[in-house]
């Protein structure tokens, strides 16, 4: 009797670990949190297809493959980074929504206006109507600001 | 140094010129074709200010939306980028 009660208990036992164990790269709690959603990224025209670094708010997510998949992510907007190890990135806004997978194929391009890309170059007239281009300020330190008013 | 405005007169913009002692070029970007390659303003969904820092060799090194919390990291990003070749 107190065996087989002792093996039953055994067999929950490891049915629970297992479930914990599987359970671990779906949802951390293996309930499904009803305020996520998925992310589905691919990088596309990057040197290095294997691997890419993903960033999701200013907070590291460190090495993934290409294409991968991040769950759990909370309900709402999040700035998504990614970038290969040559340093061509990309920086977007991304929507999730409630138990949805966004699927985003993302162009790693060098050109753009985020941190480690090359500055996109432009040629524009000043109010003095003076031309002002970029590339005729290399070797100079550049500061862009940008602003509006109504 | 540059700055870049859209959406008002060139006018007004001088006449701020001159109350601020503004010495750096500014752009009118009635187009907004500027702003657009920056990515910068809240038709792209970021807070206004937008702060761009390009180092020597034209990469960008530093960039703000509207946040003022990193002003302290644009003053130290701009003593680096000035010290290095």
């Amino acid at each position: 009797m107190t065996l087989r009660r002792c093996g039953l208990f055994l067999a929950l036992f490891c049915a629970a670990w297992a479930f914990g164990v599987m359970g671990c790269g779906d949802s951390p709690s293996g309930v499904p949190n009803p305020y996520t959603g998925s992310l589905r990224i691919a990088a596309m025209d990057t040197l290095i297809f294997d691997s890419i670094s993903v960033g999701l708010d200013d907070i590291s997510l460190g090495k993934m493959g290409n294409p991968c998949t991040l769950k759990d992510v909370i309900v709402g907007t999040h700035r998504l980074t990614v970038q290969d190890s040559s340093g061509a990135r990309v920086d977007t806004l991304v929507a999730v929504r409630r138990n949805e997978m966004a699927s985003l194929v993302m162009r790693l391009t060098r050109i753009g206006p985020f941190v480690g890309n090359e500055a996109p170059d432009f040629s524009a007239r000043d109010i003095d109507n003076r031309n002002l281009d970029l590339a005729s300020l290399r070797g100079k330190v550049v500061f862009l600001v940008f602003f509006e008013y109504t | 140094m540059s700055a870049f405005e859209s959406k008002s007169s060139t006018s007004w913009l001088k006449t701020y010129r001159t109350s601020k002692g503004i010495s750096y070029p500014m752009v009118f970007d009635t187009t907004g074709q500027v702003s657009s390659l920056f990515r910068a303003g809240a038709v792209f969904g970021n807070q206004p200010p937008t702060y761009v820092l390009v180092d020597k060799k034209g990469i960008v090194r530093f960039r703000s939306d509207g946040e003022f919390n990193k002003v302290v990291q644009l003053s130290d990003s701009i003593t680096v980028l000035l010290g290095e070749p």
